[in-house]
């Protein structure tokens, strides 16, 4: 490990990566561990860092992706230059993306989330958990109150709470699911598996965890996943391997080790569990609203209803990657018009709209 | 790291006055949040802070062809964004003067914005959120930029238009004043 320079006050340890790093994303650092029992001196300097960290957390306005694209489509229609019809090579948008996630980690304390959060993890749901079984032959839709959504395959098991934690989001997997979590930097969002924790905070990925079977398969589709053994089975080994976009990981429940994967292509057996909604990228350009509700129809395997006439000859260019499906459907209705909106009952949603502008 | 998190911002800053609206786009969708924030530091008027961030926006997309193509990227925009909300608080204000006096600096936080279970760590939280709002203005704006939003000194004598050494000088004062409050604080308890 690299060598730290003496900390000798508050302004060294606020402005020392390692160790923001430490405090604010939980990351495990046994320099700073040893730093932090050394003198009662060094204790009570973290603990005086860790009040600063937590204080301009609170003062920082926390908003959704979705409030932020609303402040540029205004400020987009003041300009009122013709941004919507040029049309975009996707290389630049994979930049502007790629940009975007490397200009904003470049805030410091936007990883933030209360960091008494003591990873103690459970490995069996608890009791008043609400319990979502698949019986059926497709696979079952089902959005959670922070707004993420989990495309449950049959035959699996979801457990979960109505409300969330006041730090972390939980869910217990038997199965297969597809989740495309909604991106919040406070609270991190595990999914229990098996032997398997995976811990997220706004990414979309797929966790294959049957217990029948002898490994554990974890996919990502957007952003960035980490994969920890369970502490049933081994208490110690805090170590994490962390996935990115088209990597995966196996997890060999004999062995009770993990595989990465590097490129899903180069392996066919795991290429082979990747479905449509694991693949497409969600960008249109320039497409009629009807085909994109179309494609969400076979995706989501529900129901769009809406008013033929109205919605006939709208044309929308968009990026829906990396969304849950809520957010999804907010951002075409933002992009219809002002007075379109959806209902989702069940398996049905149902869009209201008085056509686009 | 920090290298290329500047380049590319830079290479985005170059693609804005070159007419690219992804770039745009983009530069908007990272800096919304922080200068948003920043501007709380200084008028609780959510309206204003929005109204200032669009303008700012405006101005680099319609004059983009003026823009300076080497510029600090990160303090340009912190710097302008500054300049319009001291203009338009400016403008609201009842007593009409010059310069900066009718902006306020503070650092408002009540009990219930703070979402922290332990009751100890919130009760931190609020008694040094008090002694950060006794420092004086300027230190706190300096304090806010380098401890919050990670700029560096240089950075920041841009943003406030203030020189190097009175940063240097700032920081160092408002260190000591917080390390003695805290004591007092402490020794309180």
């Amino acid at each position: 490990m690299k060598k730290e320079k003496t900390i000798v006050n508050i302004e060294d340890l606020i402005q020392n990566e390692s160790f923001r790093n430490w405090i604010l994303n939980n990351e495990y650092n046994t320099y700073w561990e040893d730093f932090a029992i050394d003198s009662a001196k060094n204790a009570h300097l973290v603990e005086r860092a860790k009040t600063f960290f937590l204080t301009f957390n609170a003062f920082e306005e926390k908003f959704s992706d979705f409030e932020v694209e609303e402040q540029l489509y205004s400020l987009k229609s003041k300009l009122d230059v013709d941004f919507h019809k040029k049309r975009r090579s996707s290389f630049r948008l994979v930049l502007a993306t790629l940009a975007i996630v490397l200009i904003s980690g470049s805030f410091f304390f936007n990883k933030f989330y209360p960091a008494d959060n003591t990873s103690n993890y459970n490995t069996s749901p608890a009791e008043g958990l609400i319990e979502q079984i698949n019986n059926s032959n497709t696979p079952k839709l089902i959005t959670l109150s922070d707004g993420s959504s989990v495309l449950l395959q049959p035959k699996s098991k979801l457990s979960y709470s109505n409300e969330f934690d006041i730090v972390k989001r939980e869910v217990f997997l038997e199965g297969e699911a597809f989740f495309e979590v909604s991106k919040n930097q406070y609270k991190p969002f595990f999914v229990y598996s098996n032997e398997v924790v995976t811990h997220v905070y706004g990414t979309s990925f797929r966790v294959i965890a049957f217990d029948e079977l002898d490994e554990v398969k974890v996919i990502v589709k957007t952003g960035k996943v980490k994969l920890r053994k369970s502490n049933i089975i081994d208490k110690y080994d805090l170590n994490e391997i962390t996935l990115l976009p088209n990597q995966a990981a196996r997890f060999d429940r004999n062995e009770k080790l993990f595989d990465k994967v590097i490129q899903i292509e180069e392996d066919k057996q795991m290429e082979s569990d990747l479905t449509k909604i694991d693949k497409l990228n969600f960008v249109f350009v320039d497409t009629p609203i009807t085909q994109i509700f179309s494609t969400i129809e076979d995706l989501y395997h529900l129901r769009i209803e809406f008013t033929q006439d109205n919605l006939e000859n709208c044309f929308v260019t968009t990026s829906l990657s990396d969304v849950p499906l809520p957010e999804k459907l907010k951002i075409l209705c933002f992009s219809i018009g002002d007075n379109t909106t959806y209902e989702l009952v069940g398996n049905k949603i149902i869009i209201n709209s008085d056509g686009c502008k | 790291m920090d290298f290329n998190k500047n380049l590319v911002e830079l290479l985005f800053w170059k693609d804005i006055i070159s007419g690219d609206e992804a770039a745009f786009s983009s530069i908007f969708k990272s800096y919304y949040k922080p200068l948003f924030n920043f501007g709380k530091l200084y008028t609780s008027d959510k309206s204003i802070i929005n109204d200032s961030i669009q303008d700012l926006f405006m101005d680099f997309w319609e004059k983009r062809k003026n823009l300076n193509p080497d510029v600090d990227v990160k303090s340009y925009i912190f710097g302008g964004f500054r300049n319009k909300l001291f203009k338009k608080i400016n403008q609201r204000s009842f007593i009409k003067q010059f310069g900066d006096d009718n902006v306020k600096v503070g650092f408002e936080l009540s009990y219930e914005d703070i979402e922290i279970e332990k009751e100890s760590d919130k009760l931190k939280v609020l008694k040094l959120n008090k002694i950060l709002n006794q420092l004086p203005p300027k230190q706190k704006e300096v304090i806010y930029l380098k401890f919050f939003k990670g700029l560096d000194n240089e950075q920041i004598a841009e943003v406030l238009k203030i020189n190097y050494q009175s940063v240097k000088n700032h920081v160092y004062r408002s260190i000591l004043v917080l390390r003695e409050k805290s004591k007092k604080e402490d020794h309180k308890n």
